[in-house]
């Protein structure tokens, strides 16, 4: 389904236009720290999985995750959904969902209408939402357990409630791939296992696939089925949670003095 | 003050050689003082009273007449405290609308002089001659004085006339004010019957067109009339010399007449 | 099911729209009636057509700009903050006519409007290729470049105001108070114009501009072009902006108070909010000319005053009620 080839990008470099112009300029930045990701390759299959990126702060999960939702365009390389990469903004939004670290939410709305402004990749330029798609949001909002919420106002919520009718608005999109960017940085813990059963749900019952971004390893390794862990820009491992998640392989991984017990990863706290 | 014998004494002394030198000097040259004037209008009459070498300094404003244009500028809107308080004057002569407090908290030896009124020009004449000790004031006060009295119509048909201050938005000269005073001298209605300086609507000026419009030559009043097209044929407009009309000095009496010319012409061609 | 809201809320403001027209024609300083004008009656025409129809149309087109303008800002800055004024277009006009007068060039027929819009123009042109950076237009910079640039703005301004001759002041002055005296149809045709070409530029562009409330990633992800979406956007909301500003001064208030009444009453995206504030913007611009023309006749008191007096308290009032 999906391919990533070779994909490179990294932060404060021009786009190509304005570096012919600055040529001195890009030179110095070139020469800054890398970050964002480099040479990134990796391929998702058709049939739906759990994934989870993995890696420390920094790594490029969340670039990684733009560059997948063509949020941001690949410098060097290219992604490619279906074996095609000439894909309308509007088409490849339909097939890859995106849900961002932290939603903006300025001016409050109620929940349905939010969630149906999902479909908006579907919707013709002067077209409102047909009955359709309200009944696809009601659809989403029930998958993800929030069909109580619908009638409700986005700042009258919890946060465990506001990133349920998120996620609700990726799927009134019927997406294939569903990408997440820390979907349980704000969560405490029993909605982090809430929200990770959720995603489980979500694989079953659509055959979608989730990719999640995730800065914890044990979260990114209890709740999927494979792990990319990334390291400075690169996937550094590519494996099963059980693969992963062995005392010398976080060693050699993050060089960092670690155990595993169980497959969950204990921080060393004899010196 | 103190009230020591002494003190009295050299008061008195002072006040004595003043009343000789005043003899001694006659009008020629009278007590030396220094005088900053802040207003136009108070310039002129400060000049017209025969005081006017005493000035030492004026605002940006005061360019009548033909002298005072050469004397030291202390400032326009905002003047330079400074510049006044360098001049060394004995006397500040400033009108309502200065600002009074600045100059009142730099220790100024400030007087505040009202003139918004036509009746009020002769009395500060003779004020400012008593401050002054200026030669000519009662002759000024009277000129002023029997140059309305000579200017006073009454008319069988009062014609209506509108102060056109500002175009866009429209601003009149209301009742109670210095143009109001000068319409009614010279036998004329105001067609404002409000009071003081307001915005006006246009349509009621369209709906009773005024006999005559009168605007600053400095004004351009085309906006207006573009928008109201039909008093080009139904009034008759005037620009007018603004100095002469808004100042309340010597030349209030020009303005009257000036004015009872520009009436009385309309009332020929009617 | 959005669609029938959108129906009733515009229907509503419509038949609010008209009773305040009807009000705001019927009702002046001058007595003249329509029965008298349809009859004929040259005085009472040019009263009520060319003076106060004509006003009332200004000030509802100003009305309708001013909003449309403002609920177009906060969709794109995604910020309740920003008015039509924001990134500078105030400040540019104001300080276009400041120049202007400074130079003694006030009097030059049609000369003051023109070099305020183009003020307009240049300064939102000059936020933007100031909040440009590596082919996107960063928010953040935008809002504060305009921010400056608005004090830079004043500074002129005042430095102007120094050097002009004061009797002109008063038409730099004008620019700033903001005023629909003298309103005329020219006027009414060229903003009509300049209102319906923007608003259907921001119609056809509604469908991906309120995806940008959510933040403009979430916006890329949903497919849509967020650059060309905010280039557009913000370039027809600054030049109708400027075009108001340049035919009645700047008339505060108006840009900021009605998209957050529209928000507060019905709570829909952008593409509902857009026709209900064309709606509600002239509605209250109406009817606050009104009241600033009528309350003390023949004297009119300060337009801008009146929308504020009577808009906070309804807008206060909302407030308090919605939950």
């Amino acid at each position: 389904m999906l391919r990533v080839e070779n994909v490179s990008y990294a932060y404060g470099v021009a786009p190509p236009t304005r570096r012919r112009m600055h040529p001195d300029a890009d030179a110095a930045e070139s020469a800054a720290p890398h970050r964002g990701v480099n040479d990134v390759s990796l391929h998702v299959g058709d049939g739906g999985a759990l994934i989870a990126l993995a890696g420390p702060n920094g790594s490029g999960k969340s670039t990684l995750l733009k560059l997948i939702a063509r949020v941001i365009a690949p410098q060097r390389g290219e992604v490619v959904l279906d074996d095609r990469n000439d894909w309308t903004a509007k088409e490849y939004a339909r097939r890859v969902g995106y849900l961002p670290q932290e939603t903006e939410d300025v001016f409050a709305m109620r929940a349905i209408d939010v969630v149906v402004s999902g479909r908006a990749p579907y919707l013709s330029r002067f077209a409102f939402e047909s009955e359709e798609d309200y009944a696809e949001a009601e659809k989403a909002l029930a998958l993800c357990d929030a069909s109580y919420l619908g009638a409700r106002f986005l700042d009258e919520m919890s946060g465990g409630e506001r990133k349920r009718v998120f996620l609700a608005r990726v799927l009134a999109g019927a997406p294939r791939l569903i990408l997440l960017d820390e979907p349980f940085a704000a969560l405490d813990v029993a909605h982090v296992q809430q929200f990770s059963r959720l995603l489980r749900d979500i694989v079953d019952r659509t055959n979608s696939t989730v990719v999640f971004a995730s800065h914890d390893l044990n979260w990114a390794a209890a709740y999927s089925d494979r792990m990319l862990v990334m390291r400075d820009g690169r996937i550094a491992r590519d494996a099963t949670p059980g693969e992963v998640m062995r005392t010398e392989v976080v060693r050699e991984l993050f060089g960092f003095d670690a155990r595993t017990i169980d497959g969950w990863l204990v921080p060393n706290l004899q010196r | 003050m103190s009230r020591s014998t002494p003190a009295l004494r050299s008061f008195a002394n002072r006040g004595l050689c003043a009343a000789v030198l005043v003899f001694a000097l006659t009008a020629a040259n009278p007590i030396p003082r220094r005088v900053i004037t802040l207003a136009p209008n108070l310039t002129e009459i400060v000049f017209a009273i025969g005081a006017g070498d005493h000035i030492v300094a004026t605002d940006d404003f005061s360019d009548s007449p033909e002298a005072a244009k050469k004397l030291p500028k202390v400032g326009g809107q905002e003047p330079s405290i400074e510049r006044i308080v360098a001049a060394k004057p004995d006397i500040v002569l400033a009108s309502a609308s200065a600002n009074v407090t600045a100059l009142r908290a730099a220790n100024l030896p400030l007087e505040v002089i009202k003139t918004d009124r036509l009746d009020e020009v002769a009395p500060v004449m003779l004020k400012l001659g008593a401050l002054l000790h200026a030669p000519h004031a009662d002759e000024a006060a009277r000129a002023v004085r029997d140059g309305l009295a000579k200017q006073h119509r009454i008319r069988k048909h009062p014609p209506r006339i509108l102060f056109a201050a500002w175009n866009q938005p429209l601003y009149v000269g209301g009742r109670d004010t210095f143009i109001d005073d000068l319409l009614h001298v010279c036998g004329a209605q105001n067609a404002v019957e409000v009071t003081g300086w307001p915005q006006y609507a246009l349509e009621s000026v369209v709906a009773a067109p005024p006999d005559i419009i009168l605007h600053s030559s400095r004004l351009d009043l085309e906006p207006l009339l573009r928008a109201a097209p039909e008093l080009r044929t139904k009034s008759r407009i005037v620009p007018i010399d603004e100095d002469r009309f808004t100042r309340p000095g010597p030349h209030v009496v020009d303005a009257a007449a000036n004015l009872n010319a520009i009436i009385d012409a309309w009332e020929k061609s009617h | 099911m959005g669609e029938v809201a959108l129906k009733r809320g515009v229907f509503v403001l419509a038949v609010l729209l008209i009773a305040v027209i009807i009000a705001a024609v019927c009702l002046g300083a001058a007595h003249v009636s329509w029965r008298d004008a349809l009859s004929g009656d040259a005085t009472a025409r040019a009263v009520l057509v060319r003076i106060r129809l004509s006003r009332v149309v200004v000030a509802a087109l100003i009305g309708a700009t001013l909003a449309v303008a403002g609920v177009t800002f906060q969709t794109l800055l995604r910020n309740p903050l920003a008015d039509p004024f924001i990134l500078g277009v105030s400040g540019g006009a104001a300080c276009g006519a400041a120049v202007v007068t400074a130079f003694g060039l006030a009097r030059v027929p049609g000369l003051v409007p023109v070099v305020a819009f183009a003020g307009a123009c240049g300064a939102t042109a000059a936020v933007f290729l100031v909040a440009r950076r590596r082919g996107r237009t960063d928010t953040t910079r935008l809002l504060l470049s305009g921010l400056i640039l608005n004090a830079l703005f004043s500074a002129i301004i005042l430095i102007a105001f120094a050097l002009a001759p004061a009797s002109d002041m008063a038409s730099a002055l004008r620019w700033m108070m903001g005023s629909l005296s003298g309103a005329s149809w020219s006027d009414a045709i060229l903003l009509g114009t300049m209102f319906v070409i923007a608003t259907a530029t921001l119609v056809f562009i509604s469908n991906d501009l309120r995806m940008l409330a959510f933040g403009e990633d979430d916006a890329r992800a949903h497919g849509v072009n967020v650059e060309r979406v905010k280039l557009i956007g913000f370039g027809a909301a600054s030049i109708v902006t400027g075009a108001a500003v340049a035919a009645s001064g700047i008339i505060g208030f108006v840009g900021l108070l009605v998209p957050h009444l529209v928000r507060l009453i019905w709570r829909r995206d952008y593409r509902y909010l857009l026709p209900l504030c064309a709606l509600a913007g002239p509605a209250l611009l109406v009817a606050s000319d009104t009241v600033a023309r009528v309350a003390i006749a023949p004297v009119e008191l300060p337009v801008g005053a009146i929308t504020a007096l009577l808009g906070v308290p309804f807008f206060l009032s909302l407030l308090r009620s919605s939950r």
